[in-house]
């Protein structure tokens, strides 16, 4: 009897112990924290190459050479540093790094679906080459005199 | 000072290709003078500008940079 109190109590203090711990804090991160500025002028970004291809992250950076200095280096394997300068002192560099960012991710999405369709669509391509040779047909002869141009049946030349 | 103040950058050659920077290189005489020294997995290069587009270096560094990174993604290697 005292040996099933006793597990009772523990059991009770346990749950206690259990209830009073508050869940442990989440920092929240923010695309600030991602993309640190180093400088006024200059922003960081890391790139893991393991989720984005090197050509995806290439045009990307390429898209972006229109509003900002672009330099790109190697971190520590697999990832990839992008350092983005801006070009006029306005442009917010936050905003363009999100931007960066979907831009990369939408480069890479039209990587895979290339992957997933380019049979289909080389196909489809292929295939309207194809029917266009063969109803290619010899030009009809023409049945028209070679005077027809002088005639003027809405007297236009009046 | 701007990132893009510094004098000297480490190429990398997966991102900027030996012939895209040799091109760049041409094509941005009038503006800098550039000195490229070989490292393992890419080049250091250094940019000179000259005297009289002094006060655009930040830009002409970068529009360097940008120019062989595009000829890169171009394919110019």
């Amino acid at each position: 009897m005292a040996g099933i109190i006793r597990i009772r109590l523990m059991y009770r203090i346990t749950r206690i112990t259990l209830a009073d711990k508050s869940p442990p804090e989440r920092k929240t991160m923010t695309l600030g924290d991602l993309c640190p500025l180093i400088d006024d002028d200059t922003l960081r970004l890391t790139v893991d190459l393991s989720l984005y291809a090197k050509s995806a992250l290439l045009k990307t950076c390429y898209l972006f050479t229109d509003r900002v200095y672009v330099y790109v280096t190697s971190a520590e394997s697999p990832r990839v540093a992008v350092y983005l300068g801006r070009k006029k002192a306005d442009l917010d560099l936050s905003h363009l790094a999100g931007q960066f960012l979907n831009e990369l991710l939408n480069q890479e999405l039209r990587q895979l679906i290339t992957r997933e369709t380019g049979l289909v669509r080389q196909m489809l391509v292929a295939h309207a080459f194809a029917e266009g040779v063969t109803n290619q047909t010899a030009p009809a002869p023409s049945t028209s005199s070679p005077d027809e141009y002088r005639d003027d049946p809405l007297r236009i030349g009046l | 000072m701007s990132f893009f103040h510094r004098p000297r950058y480490f190429l990398d050659a997966q991102w900027y290709s030996p012939a895209a920077l040799a091109q760049a290189m041409v094509d941005y005489q009038p503006f800098c003078q550039c000195d490229v020294e070989s490292a393992e997995g890419g080049s250091y290069l250094t940019v000179m500008i000259h005297p009289d587009h002094a006060e655009h270096h930040d830009a002409i560094t970068g529009e360097f940079l940008n120019y062989a990174l595009g000829l890169t993604a171009q394919g110019n290697r």
